[in-house]
């Protein structure tokens, strides 16, 4: 018992802990070129609280001596797919969800432990992940998930085995679709519908294929990918929930079809 | 990418996130001959034009490493980003893949899942840090190895890795 109590005792005082004051800093402050030297960092809960030359050291501080060593902002990667970087395309278009969230879950560790504190899902359902991450229960950067990517008929996320097509009106989603890795839409209705689905879901951007891709399958690389019809609904809906739309495109026309309705 | 369409994103406003994908050791492994590696080298020497196009016009660009189906390279995220030095300056790498890229991030708005500062420090902002042993602005080649040269990592205000000793 008294072990126990010893224990508790020691996780209240963690919880209660979170100052840490980082000392003789050379800080580079990710906007400007001039470094600022033999500073203090403060750091109360999940905040920078103080940057200052001198700074009273806090009862409760864990104190860093940084001495000769530069600090800088944590590394964002804006386009990430951690649900699908660490597994081969055979495992990862062949795995069952719960699989693909486990490699995931090692896979955005490494992420944060290469110094990648935040990142943009750029599809791949990833909104598991991040939700486990940020309760605690995995180690990984921030993230902000697109979910599934929207992708037209051979489009840029159509993963789809080749015999489904034709398509049989009373088939069920592909497994792909049904894990919400992908949402296959055509036509003005369907985006639409899919853009709120993808934001009912947590997505915190719009993703579409918007242009021809190299990993997928059935999509040459010249070709452009829904109208501007197609493009300016999920545009649309995206503004109602006061976000935004990405795509992918590599090529002038893709690109410039883009752009018409942002 | 072409003149006019990097002219049409530079006058719009709108953000180009860009891959350094070369034909190196580091492309997906597509076998020679499928169609896929095909896609891929005609990819890859628009490249280097993207980058060139997107310094010309002073478009927003924003850095993204996009690895897929390779567990190795998903442990280099660094190593992309020290790519970068063929177009950009240390600094400029930096400040996109920090400063830059957070902006982009935040465009999402009341979706945002972490109100606050990412990509800076400052007062106020979120405690998201790294302190690297050396000085990366010098030599952007130490976030190449992140494991050796990056001696805390913190984020949201807890420390995940720290292997300097406590005053």
């Amino acid at each position: 018992m008294l072990f126990l109590y010893g224990l508790l005792g020691r996780a209240q005082e963690t919880a209660e802990k979170n100052t840490i004051l980082i000392i003789n800093a050379t800080v580079f402050d990710g906007q400007n070129e001039k470094m600022q030297e033999g500073m203090s960092i403060l750091v109360e809960g999940n905040k920078i609280a103080k940057i200052a030359k001198t700074i009273n050291i806090p009862q409760t501080a864990q104190v860093v001596n940084a001495q000769g060593k530069v600090l800088m902002p944590g590394l964002i990667d804006a386009h990430a797919h951690p649900m699908f970087a660490g597994i081969s395309q055979q495992a990862g278009l062949t795995s069952q969800d719960g699989y693909l969230n486990l490699v995931a879950a090692k896979t955005a560790e490494k992420f944060l432990m290469q110094g990648f504190t935040s990142l943009r899902e750029a599809s791949g359902n990833s909104i598991s992940l991040k939700c486990a991450i940020d309760q605690g229960l995995y180690l990984g950067p921030r993230i902000y998930p697109t979910g599934p990517m929207i992708s037209q008929t051979s489009g840029h996320a159509d993963y789809r085995p080749s015999t489904s097509i034709p398509y049989d009106p009373n088939a069920t989603l592909s497994y792909i679709e049904r894990s919400g890795h992908a949402l296959i839409a055509d036509g003005v209705p369907e985006i639409i519908k899919g853009v709120r689905s993808v934001l009912r879901m947590g997505a915190t951007q719009v993703k579409l294929g918007a242009g021809g891709g190299v990993a997928s399958i059935y999509d040459p690389l010249d070709v452009t990918q829904y109208t501007f019809e197609e493009l300016k609904a999920a545009v649309d809906v995206a503004e109602t929930w006061n976000t935004y739309v990405m795509v992918h495109a590599y090529t002038p026309k893709a690109i410039q079809t883009s752009l018409g309705p942002g | 990418m072409d003149e006019e369409t990097a002219k049409m994103i530079a006058d719009k406003g709108a953000w180009l996130c860009l891959q350094p994908f070369l034909d190196d050791e580091d492309a997906i492994p597509f076998p020679e001959g499928t169609p896929q590696r095909t896609k891929q080298l005609a990819m890859v020497a628009g490249t280097e034009n993207a980058y060139r196009l997107a310094k010309k016009h002073n478009i927003k660009t924003a850095f993204g490493t996009d690895v897929l189906f390779d567990a190795e390279l998903a442990a280099k995220q660094g190593k992309q980003l020290a790519k970068l030095q063929r177009w950009y300056t240390p600094f400029e790498v930096l400040k996109m893949a920090t400063f830059n890229n957070a902006q982009l991030l935040k465009f999402c708005g009341p979706r945002d899942p972490y109100p606050g500062e990412l990509g800076v420090i400052k007062e106020g902002a979120l405690a998201d840090m790294i302190l690297v042993d050396g000085n990366p602005l010098q030599n952007l080649d130490l976030i190449i190895d992140p494991t050796k040269n990056f001696v805390l990592i913190m984020k949201d205000g807890k420390i995940y890795k720290n292997t300097i000793q406590f005053k």
